[in-house]
């Protein structure tokens, strides 16, 4: 079990390789940047520095450039069952359900340690284009613990239901999950339940799904990152 | 004892596939589009029949690590990107499966050198990589093996033929090739894939057995081919040969039955005083083979019409 979610983590790493996290990270660093900066340009109260805050938070970092580099990582990785199948250490004799978490893992990793800079980037920058004397105030969003909790539960989520959404629909399932958490996972209805984008946004301090605390949101969130694992693991073959 | 089963297996191509190896060799003859490729990697565990059950003692390899880490296979493409040395992929692959996977790489790949690193190799070099993995296993329950004998260098194939032979004493060892030749090496049981059919079981591999009923070819190489060929002319065995000096010497005869048409090269070579040097069956390609199989099931059929038809009614007598 040990050996086989080494060598998926291991295959992860390989296949990825360090050029192409390295230039992605340089790019949500970028993307975010830029967006504090345009963000800076209307901050004049506290609640504008608020604003800023969230928007890069909420908006840029974990509504834009986590669920784009979970799936670009997904397509990447590519989590189906071919893939799986016929895997090196896997056809040696590791366990592939373990293999297959292994290697969901690596992305899990590097997706929350992304958005954790990202994150912290967006921080530092909503906190440096407010002035020292409007006391912005430490909220869930401004706390480091509760950014490394958020990022590594976003960074879960989005790995695990687009892990299943490739295993269940392939390369057009990853999209339809995509394009379905965009659309449907904005509003805070039932429609937004089974999306991970409206919990996240909850856990920030932004709308909550159908009036749940963010407790609550969070808790949801981790079942649906459990379930989709669960999921997942059940249809690959051992 | 272990045993290979398959069970009206289907996936493209492989069309309700059924066969069962016991220990011994088993070579399945036939071109990767036929299936070959398919049944090894069904075999191999690394793919799921669409419909049907491949089972190693009762175990799907597919879905069960325990079966598949007592399978030694190599597959048709061995594409894996893998970062590190030889050396320590193969100390890692000898922890995990018990083998002695360095040793084995030095016996039958010794031109690859151990502190390579594995992104370096090429595809060829892969296959012969992994092909020593395979035969480096001590007790495995299956050997599944696509062209094993065109992924060895030219040394190598002697020891990897030993060892192959020695495997099929204790357990299944099922060999794909395209090549009629590498068959005959291999010896064992013979299975002829078609389009995904097996088709026919010869006794050998020899060209009698797989393209009955055609003409068999003697290549011939020796120090006065000219006077070798003088010699032949007046053989009856002898149906045609050629000879094209600029090729190598080479004689090329053609005759009904290889044994009496050997036996007739090395009767004129006496005679003739000329030293053989080389006599071998030109084994003939999959498209020959595929049009023997083609015309003994068309004989068959015919047969099996003319059994069921009524006698024709006998000609009037003439007074």
């Amino acid at each position: 079990m040990q050996a086989a979610f080494r060598h998926g983590w291991l295959s992860a790493r390989t296949t990825l390789g360090w050029t192409w996290p390295g230039a992605a990270a340089l790019a949500a660093l970028l993307v975010v940047a830029g967006a504090g900066v345009i963000e800076a340009q209307s901050v004049t109260l506290e609640n504008g520095a608020r604003r800023v805050e969230n928007s890069l938070l909420d908006g840029v970092t974990f509504g834009l450039v986590l669920p784009l580099l979970a799936f670009a990582l997904s397509s990447r990785l590519d989590a189906g069952k071919d893939a799986l199948m016929g895997s090196l250490w896997v056809r040696y004799g590791v366990g592939r359900r373990a293999f297959a978490l292994g290697r969901l893992a690596f992305p899990v990793a590097l997706t929350s340690a992304v958005a954790l800079v990202v994150g912290s980037l967006a921080l530092g920058l909503g906190a440096a284009s407010s002035a020292p004397s409007l006391g912005l105030g430490a909220g869930i969003g401004t706390s480091w613990g509760a950014l490394f909790g958020c990022a590594l539960l976003a960074a879960a989520s989005y790995t695990a239901c687009l892990a299943l959404a490739q295993l269940l629909g392939g390369a057009w399932g990853r999209a339809l999950f995509l394009l379905g958490d965009w659309l449907l996972g904005s509003g805070e209805g039932v429609a937004a339940l089974p999306w991970p984008r409206a919990h996240v946004r909850s856990l920030l301090g932004g709308d909550a799904v159908l009036g749940m605390i963010p407790a609550t949101s969070g808790a949801w969130l981790a079942a649906l990152t459990l379930t989709c694992l669960l999921l997942y693991v059940r249809k690959v073959p051992s | 004892m272990s045993e290979l089963t398959l069970q009206s297996v289907w996936s493209p191509p492989l069309k309700n596939l059924s066969a069962s190896f016991g220990p011994g060799m088993h070579v399945l003859l036939g071109a990767e589009a036929d299936g070959t490729a398919d049944v090894i990697e069904l075999c191999a565990g690394v793919r799921l029949p669409r419909r049907g059950r491949v089972a190693l003692d009762g175990d799907a390899p597919a879905a069960s690590p325990s079966a598949r880490r007592q399978i030694a296979s190599l597959l048709p493409s061995e594409s894996w990107t893998q970062a590190g040395s030889i050396s320590s992929w193969l100390e890692e692959l000898s922890r995990l499966r018990g083998s002695r996977a360095l040793e084995a790489a030095r016996r039958f790949c010794p031109e690859l050198e151990a502190g390579r690193s594995l992104a370096s190799l090429s595809g060829v070099e892969r296959r012969e990589l992994a092909l020593a993995a395979a035969l480096a296993e001590p007790t495995p329950k299956l050997v599944a093996l696509h062209e094993p004998l065109a992924a060895a260098r030219g040394g190598a194939v002697a020891r990897v033929l030993e060892r192959l032979q020695a495997l099929a004493l204790e357990v299944p060892v099922l060999v794909a090739t395209r090549n009629v030749a590498d068959a005959r090496r291999c010896g064992g049981r013979l299975l002829v894939l078609e389009r995904g059919v097996l088709v026919r079981g010869p006794s050998d591999a020899w060209p009698s057995a797989m393209t009955p009923g055609l003409r068999v070819e003697l290549w011939v190489e020796c120090d006065a081919p000219r006077r070798l060929l003088a010699q032949l002319a007046t053989s009856p065995e002898v149906e045609q040969a050629s000879f094209d000096g600029r090729a190598g010497g080479r004689i090329e005869l053609r005759g009904t039955d290889l044994e009496r048409l050997a036996l007739a090269v090395t009767r004129a070579a006496l005679a003739a005083g000329v030293e053989l040097r080389q006599l071998r069956a030109a084994s003939p390609d999959l498209d020959t083979v595929h049009g023997a199989s083609a015309g003994l099931a068309h004989a068959a059929y015919r047969a099996a019409q003319d059994g069921r038809r009524p006698a024709p009614p006998e000609p009037p007598r003439r007074p």
